[in-house]
């Protein structure tokens, strides 16, 4: 893919420029992070969308290296990079690359680079490398893109405005523009947010439902829940397809039955041109080590046929100062 | 490509490789804006003061805490130093234990004297939540220093998670005095040489 290739030229360059920066910077104190995981799987039957492949292999492994720059009045400069190797290490990509200023206490921040967009539950929650995954590839066909954005808090809100390009890429190929916004409330059980989402958004990824260049607009509702023992997360969402109205939505309910056990439940469905349902149930297991080990079935309909996939995942991460 | 392919494997090497090194928690507290606010209203700003922790320091945190450190917690440690508008308001400090129903986040505030402003937990999911952030429970630790003794009643029915809250108190309360304490040190003496 394109976007690959320009990855490959450029992100060696930028990359390399980021870790000189982070070493001669003339920052009062500094602090590196390095963290990485590895993520193994087995999976007993491809599903109907998202690029799944039959038997074990290694999912994606990845590394971030995130540094902080403090001046003398307190934390100024975030930079963060992340490259994903997945499908037995085929296919290489650059996750989250950005830098980001903060303001006073970080109620208000500005990020530029390619980052997670601000929009419903992805705002708070990245299911990228779990088993039971968020409603972006169905509703969205778009969850990290280039850009820049304005986030922060209020009091119990908080919000987030994004301009990006709205194709999924490192480079800006043709001053396509897409804007997403949220404003969230937090308490102390739960939060709640609206988003909404304009522009046009290019798809060429197999992961998301469908492919192609969409003018979308989306208006979601989502809201978190901590009833414990259930952790309960939803979103509605509706909006536009190139005038075709289109609406869905998802709810994640999780149930801790110990520090290590915990069942994992998702309820999906997405009415477009393509019609999808999604239901899965899984559960988790923290082992020593930083090691979680995860099942899931899920069954899958799309346009009325349906698929059904049980997969096993073996997930290990760790975190280190640098 | 041929550049692809060592790129990969570099990768996948290294993470094997850091494997051995991947001692700390990998819980990182990437946004503790909001529980700072909650503990110092007044807060304009903080700064991360990150401290890679020397044997002897390790030595010294397990005997002000009287208990030794998890291995996760020997590597280094966390202090933020909270400002408004360039005056010192104290500190705050974040741990992580685990109860019967999964990680507790556990966060500190000391005033500039060193004495606990509040703790607030960040996540908790035990069944008795409520009454473990209740500040019938927390309140019980507020104005104590690392010279008192944390004589906390525990939350009938949760005992296990208040005994865990009450041993990162402690911990965290010896990790501020060891490492604040150093630190004040060298900035005099650096002062000094001035």
């Amino acid at each position: 893919m394109a976007w690959h290739r320009c990855f490959w030229r450029g992100l060696p360059k930028r990359l390399l420029a980021t870790l000189l920066l982070c070493q001669y910077a003339p920052a009062y104190a500094d602090a590196t992070q390095i963290s990485g995981g590895l993520d193994g799987r087995a999976l007993s039957q491809d599903p109907l969308w998202s690029a799944g492949k039959e038997g074990i292999r290694l999912q994606g492994a990845f590394l971030n290296l995130r540094h902080v720059i403090s001046d003398d009045s307190g934390d100024r400069y975030i930079l963060v990079g992340q490259v994903d190797a997945n499908d037995n290490l085929e296919e290489l990509e650059a996750y989250q690359v950005y830098a980001q200023v903060k303001g006073p206490l970080g109620r208000i921040n500005l990020r530029a680079g390619r980052y997670i967009l601000p929009f419903g539950l992805l705002a708070n929650l990245d299911t990228e490398r779990q088993l039971i995954q968020s409603l972006e590839p169905l509703s969205l066909g778009i969850k990290l893109d280039t850009g820049v954005q304005v986030f922060g808090f209020t009091g119990p809100l908080d919000y987030a405005v994004s301009i990006s390009q709205g194709s999924g890429e490192l480079d800006d190929s043709d001053s396509n523009k897409l804007l997403v916004a949220r404003l969230g409330r937090q308490g102390e059980d739960g939060r709640w947010g609206l988003s909404y989402l304009d522009g046009r958004v290019v798809v060429d990824e197999e992961d998301f439902l469908q492919q192609g260049r969409f003018d979308r607009q989306r208006l979601a509702v989502d809201a978190e829940f901590d009833f414990v023992p259930w952790l309960l997360r939803g979103e509605l969402i509706t909006g536009k397809d190139d005038c075709r109205s289109v609406y869905g939505g998802i709810l994640l309910a999780d149930y801790d039955f110990n520090a290590r056990l915990s069942l994992n439940t998702k309820l999906a469905w997405w009415n477009s041109t393509d019609d999808a349902r999604e239901v899965a149930l899984g559960v988790s297991y923290r082992l020593p080590r930083n090691f979680i080990l995860r099942a899931a079935d899920t069954w899958q309909r799309l346009n009325g046929a349906g698929e059904h996939s049980l997969t096993l995942q073996l997930y290990w991460e760790f975190s280190h100062a640098l | 490509m041929l550049c692809k392919s060592y790129v990969t494997k570099f990768l996948f090497i290294s993470l094997l490789l850091l494997s051995s090194l991947a001692q700390a928690d990998v819980c990182v507290w990437r946004d503790p804006e909001r529980t700072m606010v909650k503990l110092f209203p007044e807060a304009k700003d903080y700064k991360t003061e990150v401290y890679k922790l020397e044997p002897k320091q390790i030595e010294r945190i397990e005997a002000l805490a009287g208990m030794p450190l998890h291995s996760t917690e020997k590597v280094e440690y966390n202090l933020y130093a909270i400002t408004a508008d360039g005056r010192p308001l104290g500190w705050v400090l974040a741990l992580a234990g685990t109860g019967e129903y999964g990680v507790i986040e556990t966060v500190v505030g000391l005033n500039a004297d060193h004495s606990i402003r509040g703790v607030y937990l960040q996540r908790v999911r035990e069944r008795k939540r409520k009454a473990l952030k209740s500040d019938d429970f927390l309140g019980q630790f507020r104005g104590k220093t690392q010279q008192d003794s944390l004589d906390i009643k525990p939350v009938a029915g949760a005992e296990k998670a208040s005994t865990e809250i009450t041993r990162l108190v402690k911990k965290m309360l010896a990790y501020e005095a060891v490492l604040n304490t150093e630190s004040e040190t060298r900035s005099n003496t650096s002062t000094k040489g001035e």
